[in-house]
């Protein structure tokens, strides 16, 4: 900018400087070349008519005190005076152009630059009336002369003015650039400057909105990134190409126990086997997958590679699969288990009916016989029975056969259902409470409380009793069933409402049931969105309260 | 140059790390070989020795040549001559865990039925090696401090597996064989315990510079 400012004033100035003094030089050189040759003109004539009327003696007086150069010379060109030069040395002047034109026409000049270059001669000459020719020149300096006294003075004008420009060039780019590191950038249009910089502030502020909206944008991306990663259960972890830790959310570092995850080695992270297999396989562009156990739990691990420039970054993702696990056990137990207690049944039928189709069973000995088929029959279709109202009521279908059914009503016809059974085992059953009304499935409900019930009686001491009651708290109606009975112990308590969980297995056919009864009861109470609430004391009894929502 | 230096540290330290977790590995292989009589575990820990072996040469290597090429000084030097020692503990975790795992083909815990205090120890030692790895990994003192308080904890499991071994052998001498094994393998564990506190002891002194008295 400088440079340029000071380029532009100096050649301007320097083709002013030029061009006046060409111009102005011109003019007056002229002039005074024009006023030269009307002085020699002029002493030409005066010395011509001096010359006529006297004789060469005036001459020699004359060319003794002139600063003019004087020359007589004879018509056929002989030089005759000279007051500057010996006569014996000049040639002929016959051939010289003004002496030449001044034999023809009376009157002749001619200018020529003279040996050295810096003067030019001026010759005038007259024809007397003895046919002698009288010439007057004069030296003045030529252009170039001028010039060469001049050029000093040039010179210093020269360099003043390149000082000038310098100076000026630096106060003019100061005072120019001033207000434009005054602009105030983040709102462009606000500036009163140069109105040459409209467009560009105009540009800029176009810009400057686009920047601030880009921004705004990957700002808003960030944070729905951070906010899904931040609350998500499921750990991410995300390594860059040195394989450390680009970022981890929340979920990762609880999972792994680190306080702060960025730059750390992956080895710094975990250092199972299974997990640096998989992450070292996806830096070599492998997808892996492996199962981890950490904290008790089972954690599945997903690390993906990502490609980025020639090398692999991975991304980690790990999900607590401990409940899926736990469930897909329990499913693989459940079918073995159903095929257990389905095959027992079955075998002691197959059993009976063979040694009577051999023939090895005496006549008398068929009844008892039958009576075990009948028994092991009926035993296998209340199996199959329970097993089917297990299955129903994970479909969710049941939901549409919900309606008004009173508990009390229905726990009174529960317990004169098992009164026989009651009575057979002398155990007392107690209803307290009033009539409360949920909305439900009447079967299944009918189905709960009569589990629950028959529970109580089976695995009740004798004489001992059974409490049902219904009561209203809030806006819940508690089913609540006490029994006097043998209890549950504690490490059985999580899991006897698992499908076939016997708290004594080698009861169960004593006691009778399926194993089912109590699942039943959990998946109803799940159905009804109820909660159920088991407390128990080995030895002294056991106490199952369901809360269902009340209707009103 | 430095750039070069920092960028081998960092390889020093990942390489450390991963030989502690093959560590690891190889005793959580070889205590569940021996805790559920799994053969297939007890062949892991036989392999994962010999990686252990493995890793401790190019550590070795590696160490060497930071130590000749970069002459390293101060928190440097204190972490490479650190691991030159702390390596050789390591190998010998992973020699006494492929010994246990040798001794499993011949023991079967659940015959003699007493194997209440051997699975307390294993899982001690396990805690021990892992903690004075962690301690490594993230230059805990505190961690180291308590992994070398901990190994007491070990020697008492020791002596109260000694006491049911005898107690053993007094009742029925057919148990004899068997009991020996079994101490065999609690003093291998209980080395391995004493490993594991040498480590943590380097890992103090890759710290502080001084060693633990």
């Amino acid at each position: 900018m400088k440079r340029r400012v000071f380029w532009s004033i100096m050649l301007t100035s320097l083709l002013t400087l030029i061009l006046t003094s060409v111009l102005l030089t011109t003019a007056l050189y002229n002039d005074f070349v024009a006023e030269r040759k009307q002085v020699i003109i002029g002493e030409c004539a005066y010395i011509a008519a001096a010359v006529q009327k006297t004789d060469t003696d005036f001459l020699t007086t004359v060319g003794r005190n002139s600063s003019n150069r004087i020359t007589l010379v004879s018509s056929d060109g002989t030089v005759l005076y000279d007051n500057v030069a010996d006569i014996a040395t000049l040639d002929n002047h016959i051939d010289r152009p003004e002496i030449a034109a001044a034999i023809q026409k009376g009157s002749g000049e001619s200018t020529r630059l003279s040996d050295t270059l810096g003067q030019r001669n001026y010759y005038y000459a007259l024809r007397l009336t003895n046919g002698n020719i009288l010439r007057v020149s004069t030296t003045t300096r030529s252009v170039i002369g001028i010039i060469d006294e001049t050029a000093t003075y040039i010179f210093l004008i020269i360099l003043f003015a390149m000082i000038s420009a310098i100076i000026a060039a630096h106060f003019l780019t100061k005072a120019i650039i001033a207000p434009i590191n005054r602009l105030n950038l983040d709102a462009p249009l606000t500036n009163n400057t140069y109105e040459e910089l409209s467009t560009l502030l105009v540009k800029m502020d176009r810009q400057n909105k686009k920047i601030f909206e880009q921004i705004e944008e990957l700002e808003s991306k960030q944070n729905e990134f951070n906010a899904i990663t931040k609350n998500m259960s499921e750990a991410l972890v995300i390594f860059g190409e040195k394989k450390q830790i680009l970022s981890a959310n929340t979920s990762a570092k609880k999972l792994f126990g680190v306080i702060k995850a960025k730059n750390l080695s992956y080895l710094e992270l975990y250092r199972d086997v299974g997990y640096t297999r998989s992450v070292e396989a996806a830096f070599l562009g492998e997808p892996s997958s492996v199962k981890i156990n950490k904290n008790g739990r089972i954690y599945q691990l997903s690390v993906n590679p990502v490609k980025s420039n020639n090398n692999y970054a991975a991304v980690m993702f790990a999900v607590d699969i401990t409940e899926r696990e736990q469930n897909e056990k329990m499913r693989r137990e459940f079918s073995a288990n159903v095929s257990h207690e389905l095959k027992t049944p079955l075998t002691s039928i197959i059993g009976c009916a063979e040694i009577m189709h051999n023939g090895i069973a005496r006549k008398e000995d068929f009844p008892s016989f039958i009576e075990q088929i009948y028994v092991q029959s009926k035993r296998l279709l209340t199996l199959i029975e329970d097993i089917i109202k297990l299955s129903r009521l994970d479909e969710e279908g049941v939901k549409n056969e919900f309606n008004d059914v009173d508990l009390y009503e229905l726990s009174k016809r529960v317990i004169s259902e098992l009164s026989d059974k009651a009575s057979a085992n002398s155990i007392e059953l107690i209803l307290e409470g009033e009539k409360h009304i949920i909305s439900g499935n009447e079967r299944i409900l009918h189905e709960m409380i009569f589990n629950l019930c028959d529970n109580a009686i089976i695995y009740n001491k004798a004489h001992g009793n059974v409490i049902i009651s219904i009561t209203k708290n809030d806006s819940f109606v508690v089913f609540s069933i006490e029994d006097t009975g043998i209890g549950i112990a504690s490490e059985h308590q999580a899991r006897i409402f698992e499908r076939f969980y016997r708290v004594d297995k080698s009861r169960s056919k004593e006691t009778g049931g399926t194993g089912l009864g109590l699942s039943i009861v959990k998946h109803g109470v799940k159905l009804h969105n109820a909660e159920i609430t088991l407390e128990s004391r080995v030895g002294e009894g056991t106490h199952i309260t369901i809360r269902f929502k009340s209707i009103i | 140059m430095r750039n070069k230096f920092d960028l081998q540290l960092e390889e020093l330290n990942n390489d450390l790390i991963s030989m502690g977790a093959l560590c690891e590995n190889a005793i959580s292989c070889a205590v569940n070989a021996l805790m559920n009589y799994e053969l297939r575990l007890a062949e892991c820990a036989i392999n994962t020795e010999k990686e252990i072996d493995q890793k401790e040469r190019d550590i070795e290597s590696l160490c060497l040549k930071l130590l000749l090429q970069q002459q390293p000084v101060a928190k440097d030097l204190r972490l490479i001559s650190a691991a030159l020692k702390m390596i050789t503990d390591m190998e010998r975790i992973g020699d006494q865990a492929a010994d246990i795992a040798e001794i499993v083909s011949f023991v079967n815990l659940s015959e003699s039925g007493n194997n209440v205090h051997i699975s307390d120890m294993a899982e001690a030692t396990i805690k021990m090696v892992t903690e004075s790895i962690d301690a490594f990994v993230k230059r805990d003192l505190s961690l180291a401090n308590n992994v070398i308080k901990y190994d007491d904890v070990v020697d008492n499991l020791f002596m109260l597996i000694k006491k049911d071994l005898i107690r053993l052998i007094a009742d029925d001498t057919k148990y004899g064989e068997q009991a020996l094994d079994i101490l065999m393998i609690a003093k291998y564990l209980e080395r391995i315990g004493d490993h594991a506190v040498n480590i943590a002891e380097w890992v103090v002194f890759a710290i502080t510079g001084s060693h633990k008295e």
